[in-house]
């Protein structure tokens, strides 16, 4: 029947040559069944819900950096190729990794996914942060650099604050469930007007129980508005996704978490300054008025509390120019070291070798296009040094340079 | 040590605002003006002593068994390990 039959070798052959024509392939699978062999070849299978690929990968190929485990989840490089002997196919493995995608991210996703499902994190549910918080209750390991960080900035932005801290683990098994506990326990003492729950920078496995369920349920539960400060600038957390308020860092945790005392002093000043302008106006022009009651009592009582006053005044001025001193120099410094960076991109160069910067006076936006003018318009041109304010004359909607 | 909350910073600085608000309006009596000025630098200074409050305090809760709490200072043990 058949005219020219194949031996086994042959056709095995034939298979091989034509699987041996597939370009080197990359692999996903779990990892079950790994043996390395005395000879020191490693043989094992990949395998999915509904498949498995036989695979080895010979002693002279490298594992990366990680002990292979049952159940891993890898990534695998090869080609395939056929064991002869066998009569069966294989991937030969030139590199093997660790997989990203493993079980732990798909368990991830799928506990976001259902309380995205369930509300906890929606943009109604959250509560604004205290404007003026008297007492800070802080979750976080009491030796970490966290804690430090958050005293750091609270002692320079708002020193009359009062923080507690509630020390907790913040990783290894035994964290989430103390984290839990840290949030409960400053909730149930009740003093608190904003908790801050968080750590440092670190690994994502570092971080994994600010994403366990229990956390991120205390974080959504709490009384207290909660700002979450797990230190990992690029993932957020679960916790981060829960909280009222989510930071980068433990150190913006805490400028979230109060006011700027410089700001404050400022808004009081400029206050002050109101109320006495208003004062002043009211007294001029009831100076009549005044004239007749020259000498009476509740007028050297007022004047007694206009000298007073002016005397507050000038205490306030003095403090407003030391801050704004101190303000101006920590900024003049930034400047000047980033400006060293920026070199020749500084607006301020461009404007050194001779250009200007035009303003509208009426609302400060930048005059890019003469036609946007009225002759009559008033405008505010910056120079390198200082800067002139101008009334146009004139519009030319077409330069005279181009 | 507890006598910080007489000073409430929101409430002075609210007070300073309404007092500026009012007077500003400028419809106001001299005597009813003169009063408002004077509430006003009150509640300001009240603002400005607040703002000077400098010490930081730092404690640490404690559970105790059967829901109640206690404070520890934090600053010493901080001391003794930098």
């Amino acid at each position: 029947m058949a005219e020219h039959p194949l031996t086994v070798s042959e056709l095995t052959q034939t298979v091989r040559q034509t699987l041996e024509q597939f370009p080197p392939l990359w692999v996903v699978g779990e990892l079950s069944n790994f043996t390395q062999a005395s000879s020191g070849h490693r043989y094992f299978t990949l395998v999915d819900e509904e498949s498995q690929l036989k695979c080895v990968m010979w002693r002279s190929r490298q594992l990366s950096g990680f002990s292979p485990e049952p159940g891993m989840e890898v990534l695998a490089q090869g080609t395939l190729t056929v064991y002869d002997r066998r009569g069966e196919y294989q991937f030969n493995v030139s590199q093997l990794f660790q997989s990203g995608v493993g079980q732990q991210q798909l368990a991830f996703e799928a506990l976001k996914q259902r309380l995205i499902e369930e509300g906890l994190f929606d943009e109604e549910v959250k509560r604004p942060l205290p404007e003026f918080p008297q007492i800070i209750g802080v979750v976080t390991s009491r030796t970490g650099a966290a804690i430090r960080d958050i005293l750091n900035v609270l002692r320079r932005r708002a020193p009359w604050v009062r923080v507690v801290l509630r020390p907790a683990l913040v990783q290894g098994l035994e964290a989430p469930e103390d984290i839990v506990q840290g949030i409960e326990a400053l909730n149930a003492w009740g003093k608190a007007d904003v908790l801050i729950v968080g750590r440092g920078g670190g690994s994502a496995e570092d971080l994994a129980a600010f994403n366990a369920e229990v956390v991120v349920r205390a974080v959504r539960d709490s009384a207290v508005p909660v700002i979450s400060a797990v230190g990992h600038e690029v993932d957020y957390s679960l916790s981060d996704l829960a909280a009222d308020c989510r930071a980068p860092t433990p150190s913006a945790a805490a400028e979230l978490a109060v006011p700027d005392a410089d700001d404050l002093r400022e808004l009081v000043g400029r206050l002050t300054l109101r109320a006495r302008d208003s004062i002043y106006r009211l007294l001029e022009e009831n100076e009549s008025t005044l004239a007749h009651y020259s000498d009476s009592y509740s007028l050297r009582h007022v004047e007694d509390l206009v000298f007073q006053h002016d005397q507050h005044v000038d205490e306030l001025q003095k403090d407003l120019f030391v801050h704004f001193r101190r303000a101006f120099d920590g900024k003049l410094e930034a400047y000047r070291r980033l400006s060293g960076q920026l070199g020749s991109l500084s607006p301020l160069s461009v404007l050194e070798r001779g250009f200007s910067v035009t303003q509208r006076l009426d609302d400060g936006r930048l005059v890019q296009d003469a036609g946007t003018l009225n002759p009559g318009d008033r405008v505010r041109v910056r120079f390198a040094k200082g800067e002139a304010i101008c009334q146009v004359e004139g519009v030319q909607e077409e330069s005279l340079l181009t | 040590m507890a006598k910080d909350k007489d000073l409430n910073f929101e409430g002075a600085l609210q007070q300073l605002e309404s007092a500026v608000d009012r007077l500003e309006e400028g419809s106001l009596p001299l005597s009813e003006a003169l009063d408002l000025f004077e509430a006003g630098l009150k509640a300001s200074n009240m603002c400005r002593t607040h703002l000077e409050q400098a010490r930081q305090r730092v404690e640490v809760l404690v559970a105790e068994s059967g829901g109640t709490f206690e404070l520890t200072d934090l600053d010493a043990e901080n001391e003794s390990e930098s």
